[in-house]
């Protein structure tokens, strides 16, 4: 199934929130990719960005707004396992 | 390269994943919102903060630690000040009483230092951005206003205490806080124990808003952004203030046997700091 993204242009003025429209279906998922969430963990860079893994999903944040893929691409696949280290524990 | 222009596929979620999730992002949140309740060295610290989590390659390793110590040897007095107001303020705590007067002082120590730092920070972050490839440095500025949002949504507003609220639900359950004591508390919070003017953002918005802008160019001039010691001030003595008006109405609720529980748990986080400049100073 053919699933397209429609990013906001709106989210520039709200960085970190990313809203997910899919043509495919009449509900529209709203992703959040929390602040803190970002300030904890240490991003895998790839094809020049910086990438969380959030939710089970790989996201980049580029214009403003947050990106993910229909399909994972093998690099970042080969990074999930080790994901739970990228936690900075700040206690 | 795969369609970047798609998102993730989000199929349906379980409810066990949905609840796992949930605990993650809240345990994300409360750890970094307690860190941010105890940790005020204002800008500077959002940035060690940041490059904490950056994420660096092996060749530049050796730059980041070289970032590091001189950052911590230039930022001492900020940390040693904030190190300080937390030993004030468990003093207070371990006795039954804070000295409102006494932890003044120190707030106002740490945010002198902070004022007096910022120079020296600048040229620090000249040495930093010289280091990081560009898309590091998008990811420093995404993480710089990150913890500037957690640290807002952390110290900016006073407690409700008719709210959720994550220094509450970590403290009750660190002392194991009866229900009793809980309602007392929030009594207390909202008797005009917290300080209630507000916080005055926008001189420190102005420089993290051009901080982001010149940090992820190609030709970073850290003299060319705008004076940023007051506004870094402005936060360490907004947040500490806060911080000691929690505890003010935190202390007169708990048991005897609580009291010294609560000012080593204090304490903790002052030696978490010590240690943490310790180690980076060797």
């Amino acid at each position: 199934m053919k699933r397209s993204i429609l990013v906001a242009a709106a989210l520039v003025a709200a960085p970190f929130v990313g809203i997910a429209a899919y043509s495919t279906n009449a509900s529209a998922e709203v992703i959040v990719v929390p602040e803190t969430y970002v300030a904890s963990y240490e991003p895998i860079y790839y094809n020049g960005f910086a990438h969380y893994l959030y939710h089970g999903h790989w996201y980049y944040r580029d214009h403003g707004g947050w990106h993910g893929y229909d399909h994972e691409p093998a690099v970042l696949g080969g990074h999930r396992g080790e994901w739970a280290h990228h936690w900075h524990h700040w206690r | 390269m795969p369609s970047a222009s798609a998102a993730a596929s989000a199929g349906p979620v379980d409810a066990g994943n949905a609840d796992a999730e949930a605990a993650e992002d809240e345990a994300v949140a409360e750890e970094l919102q307690v860190h941010h309740r105890h940790e005020h060295t204002g800008f500077a610290g959002f940035v060690i903060s940041s490059v904490d989590t950056v994420g660096a390659g092996p060749e530049q390793q050796a730059a980041i630690d070289t970032f590091r110590k001189e950052f911590h040897t230039k930022m001492k007095p900020v940390h040693e000040a904030n190190i300080a107001m937390l030993g004030t303020l468990a003093d207070g705590i371990a006795a039954g009483t804070i000295d409102k007067a006494k932890v003044d002082a120190a707030i106002a120590k740490t945010a002198a230092a902070a004022t007096a730092a910022h120079p020296a920070l600048n040229e620090l972050l000249m040495q930093l951005h010289a280091t990081l490839r560009p898309e590091q440095r998008a990811a420093l500025v995404d993480k710089v206003d990150a913890h500037f949002a957690t640290w807002r949504e952390a110290n900016e507003h006073p407690i409700d205490p008719t709210k959720p609220d994550h220094h509450v639900k970590h403290i009750t359950k660190e002392l194991g806080l009866s229900k009793d004591q809980v309602e007392k508390f929030k009594a207390n919070l909202a008797a005009e124990k917290e300080p209630k003017k507000p916080f005055e953002a926008a001189a420190f918005e102005a420089y993290v808003k051009a901080f982001d802008t010149e940090f992820a160019t190609d030709k970073f001039d850290a003299k060319k952004l705008p004076p940023a010691g007051p506004g870094s001030s402005a936060i360490i003595t907004r947040g500490a203030e806060r911080m000691a008006a929690f505890y003010e109405a935190l202390v007169p609720v708990l048991t005897p046997e609580q009291r010294p529980t609560l000012a080593d748990k204090v304490r903790a986080h002052a030696e978490k700091a010590e240690k943490a400049e310790k180690k980076e100073k060797k």
